[in-house]
């Protein structure tokens, strides 16, 4: 305690310069709170969008379709899931059957690429919450011909509620060969429903409708075949990510005993590889640039702590004389160190604190930028408005690492300091 | 000038009374220096990058369409082709008469329903490849046309096209092939048409390889009722940054009332990728301070130490704005040899890392950006330059101030001390 008093008292012989060399390490700590916090905020919701809107925590494919899922092949499809929703629902889990695929839907207009979602609307209720953001009308009815559009498909298309849209696709099926035959089909159907929800993609040029409608010839003749499975917990919190007992693994070794060779579960950031590749791009440049930053600052301490040594020759020479013991030098400068850095993470984290105030209850308004670069597809599942989250322990990790970080770079002039020979360190000018 | 020579050399002696505090000076003056090398090299080439795709496929230097088709050109209608008096022929020549204009380029995009296969969709784009081609390097990783081996040019004609490779690969097709696909043409009706594959193209540029197919303009004139027609004029100049220029020679060609004319600088993406760059520019700045804060608390303890000498100076008739250019002097020689290793290392480095190219469908996730797979680290002397001036120019200021502490010192009271 006595050598911490003398650190500091050490630290206000030249209060400029320990200012200056703390500012360093407060810029530092303050855009590292800062960007951390924001990019987390972005992926935390871009993930709970994946999540609660398009994949569930996991996902039940042919392994086939896994493969090539980004061309939604749709031929790689199954049927006779009825008894593994059955075991789920038993074991605690709500499980959604779904038929994903490509189409165009005419307005009286245009004609526009669409991805369709076929799903049963009582257990697609269970998993997703896309049935709370309908701005107008209801979501998709089983056994009615109507469909559900994204707010910026509908716009696009330049429909409303109640109109009839045509769709018209192409179905891919397998035959007994295994050769893939393609059946034109085009039915009509009636706007029900717009969705507004918090993911950009659900948003755009998306359709839900009921798969009841399209078993049979007055449908697409899909006979029973669906492309995915989404599960979710039963008790699920919709504003967490998912648990261990929503993992993968953990899911199917509940229902191994039904599941057919060829179908396998895929957990949620598996499915959504891509996506998160995306933001950890963006995070490792900001965190390079950061990492050079703090460099720098540790330069500084550095030379400070140098010149502290340089300057004391004399006075450590004396503190020797009067019989300080070696290791209470070095611990006396080791913490001088620290307390530079201490104070520069201190004044980081206040200005970090504060900043993270504003952007996590206001945060930064990107709707103008969305909306005038045309883009549906930037990776993050969010819209409009980008908020910060509080990340408490990476705030308080970084104030301990700053500060022990600091007081390493004591290490030099410490064996410098202990080098000095008491005769000639007290005749030194 | 006698007297600045001397200050100079008494300032430069006395950096190496305590080297090991200058070096790390130039230590940190040069790391900071280094990195903005490379951020400024990594940056404009990105930069560059995104603007000569843009360019080559979505704007041209100069792009001409209706005014109805701009509103929905999200969906690239086919009714809404550019309305002139004099026929299109006569047109083009009177464009690529204009002083300064490389090349005039028609274009029409359509999307196609593809209906025997299991994708759905592709983008049909109508060109003259011959013109595209010998215009812009469609691919810029290979400075080339794109096309891959055993590829032809199709024939105006003959049903033929080319695609994607990407796409190819999708579907399933080779070379050889028919592909079956419907377009909703400029009347609104369903027009079925089925050419025949004769070559595949990597343009190195996500959303093309994934989605198009190329076909003759001539041709998908015919298929969409377009006859002597066109839906977009790109114009190619010979020096980019003259097109606010020459834009004002084309606009009298044409129709105001119904034509838009727009000028590549006045691009959303463009204008938005500049900021970027000021954005950029902060981050140098506060990294280069960072920096200099060493500089700054050596300046300040060499008065510090100093402090008899400045009093013998004062005492010996030295004035005090020279005492302060001496210590500032000081300064700057430790920024300008700071900057001048930073710029020879991120010289080396960029130099080195120019030739190597940076994918970037990793980082991007195969999300289709605006932006060709490939971006090359760009060098140039400029940069360099640049970076050291930033350096020497943001250091110096932040020097000046402890520098003006020497002139306060009184020579009297200094020498008691």
């Amino acid at each position: 305690m006595k050598l911490l008093n003398l650190a500091f008292k050490n630290l206000s012989r030249h209060k400029t310069k320990t200012i200056i060399t703390s500012t360093a390490i407060a810029i530092g700590v303050w855009l590292y709170i800062f960007i951390d916090a924001w990019l987390s905020g972005i992926q935390i919701d871009s993930k709970r969008n994946l999540i609660n809107f398009e994949i569930g925590s996991v996902k039940i494919y042919k392994k086939e379709y896994f493969e090539k899922k980004d061309e939604i092949p749709m031929y790689e499809s199954f049927k006779n899931y009825e008894k593994i929703i059955e075991r789920l629902d038993k074991e605690g889990y709500n499980a959604s059957p779904r038929i994903k695929f490509t189409g165009s839907l005419l307005s009286k207009e245009i004609e526009l690429p669409f991805l369709f979602i076929g799903v049963n609307p009582e257990l697609e209720k269970r998993v997703f919450k896309t049935h709370e953001f309908i701005e107008k009308g209801t979501f998709v009815e089983d056994n009615l011909f109507g469909i559900v559009l994204g707010i910026k498909g509908a716009k696009d298309l330049g429909v409303d509620i109640g109109d009839t849209v045509k769709l018209s696709t192409v179905i891919d099926k397998k035959d007994e060969n295994n050769k893939i035959k393609h059946i034109y089909q085009v039915m009509e159907l009636r706007v029900i429903g717009i969705i507004n929800s918090t993911n950009s993609i659900i948003n755009g040029k998306i359709a839900y409708l009921p798969l009841s409608i399209l078993q049979d010839e007055m449908g697409l003749m899909l006979e029973g075949h669906i492309t995915e499975i989404c599960i979710r917990k039963k008790d699920a919190n919709f504003t967490e990510l998912p648990k261990n007992s929503e993992k993968a693994k953990f899911i199917e070794n509940k229902i191994k005993d039904l599941l057919p060779g060829d179908l396998i579960l895929v957990d949620w950031d598996k499915d959504a590889k891509d996506y998160i590749s995306v933001s950890s791009g963006d995070a490792i440049l900001s965190y390079i640039t950061i990492a050079l930053l703090l460099t720098l600052a540790v330069i500084g301490i550095a030379n400070t702590m140098l010149m502290a040594v340089t300057e004391r020759t004399k006075e450590i020479g004396m503190l020797k004389a009067l019989g300080t013991k070696d290791s209470e030098i070095s611990l006396l400068y080791f913490m001088e160190a620290g307390l530079i850095g201490f104070i520069g993470a201190f004044a980081g984290i206040i200005l970090g604190i504060i900043t993270n105030l504003y952007m996590v209850n206001i945060g930064i308004d990107y709707t103008e930028f969305f909306e005038k670069s045309n883009m549906e597809n930037i990776g993050y599942r969010v819209i409009g408005i980008f908020k910060s989250i509080w990340n408490w322990d990476k705030i308080v990790l970084s104030g301990i690492f700053s500060t022990l970080i600091a007081s390493l770079t004591a290490y030099f002039p410490v064996k410098r300091a202990l080098k000095i020979n008491i005769v000639d360190a007290l005749r030194f000018e | 000038m006698n007297s600045l020579f001397s200050l100079i050399t008494i300032a430069y002696r006395n950096i190496f009374r305590n080297l090991r505090r200058s070096i790390f000076c130039i230590i940190a003056i040069a790391v900071a220096v280094f990195f903005i090398v490379i951020m400024i090299s990594f940056v404009n080439g990105m930069l560059r990058s995104y603007s000569y795709t843009l360019r080559t496929y979505e704007i041209g230097d100069i792009l001409i369409n209706s005014k109805d088709f701009e509103n929905k050109k999200e969906f690239y209608p086919l009714q809404f082709a550019i309305e002139t008096e004099e026929d299109l022929e006569t047109i083009v020549k009177k464009i690529e008469s204009i002083k300064g204009v490389k090349s005039v380029n028609l274009r029409i995009t359509a999307i196609a329903t593809l209906t025997n296969s299991n994708v759905k969709h592709a983008v049909i784009w109508g060109v003259d490849f011959e013109k595209e081609a010998s215009t812009n390097f469609l691919n810029q990783k290979t400075k080339s046309n794109g096309l891959l081996k055993d590829s032809k040019i199709p024939d105006p004609n003959k049903n033929e096209c080319l695609i994607g490779y990407r796409l190819a690969k999708k579907i399933g097709l080779n070379i050889g092939d028919k592909l079956q696909m419907k377009i909703v043409s400029s009347q609104y009706s369903d027009k079925f048409f089925m050419p025949k594959v004769v070559g595949m193209f990597d343009f190195d540029f996500l959303s093309y390889d994934n989605n198009y197919i190329i076909v003759p303009i001539d041709k998908l004139q015919k298929v969409a009722n377009l006859q002597g027609q066109t839906q977009q004029i790109f114009v190619f100049l010979e020096n980019p940054e003259d097109s606010s220029k020459i834009i004002k020679e084309i606009e009298n060609i044409f129709n105001k009332e119904k034509t838009l004319i727009k000028e590549w600088k006045k691009n959303y993406w463009v204008t938005m990728l500049q900021q970027v760059n000021i954005i950029y520019s902060i981050i140098y700045i506060v990294f280069i301070i960072v920096a200099s804060f060493l500089i700054v608390n050596t300046i300040i303890m060499v008065i510090h130490e100093r402090i008899k000498e400045i009093g013998m100076m004062g005492a010996l008739g030295m004035k005090r704005g020279e005492i302060v250019g001496l210590f500032f002097l000081e300064a700057v020689i430790l920024s300008k040899i700071g900057s001048l290793i930073g710029i020879i290392l991120g010289g080396i480095v960029t130099g080195i890392l120019q030739n190597f190219p940076i994918s970037v469908e990793q980082m991007t996730g195969g999300i289709e950006l605006p932006i060709s797979n490939t971006i090359y680290i760009s060098f140039s002397f400029i940069y360099l330059i640049e970076a050291f001036f930033f350096g020497i120019v943001v250091s110096s200021i932040c020097t000046i101030f402890p520098s003006l502490k020497s002139a306060f010192i009184e020579p009297v009271e200094a020498l008691r001390r």
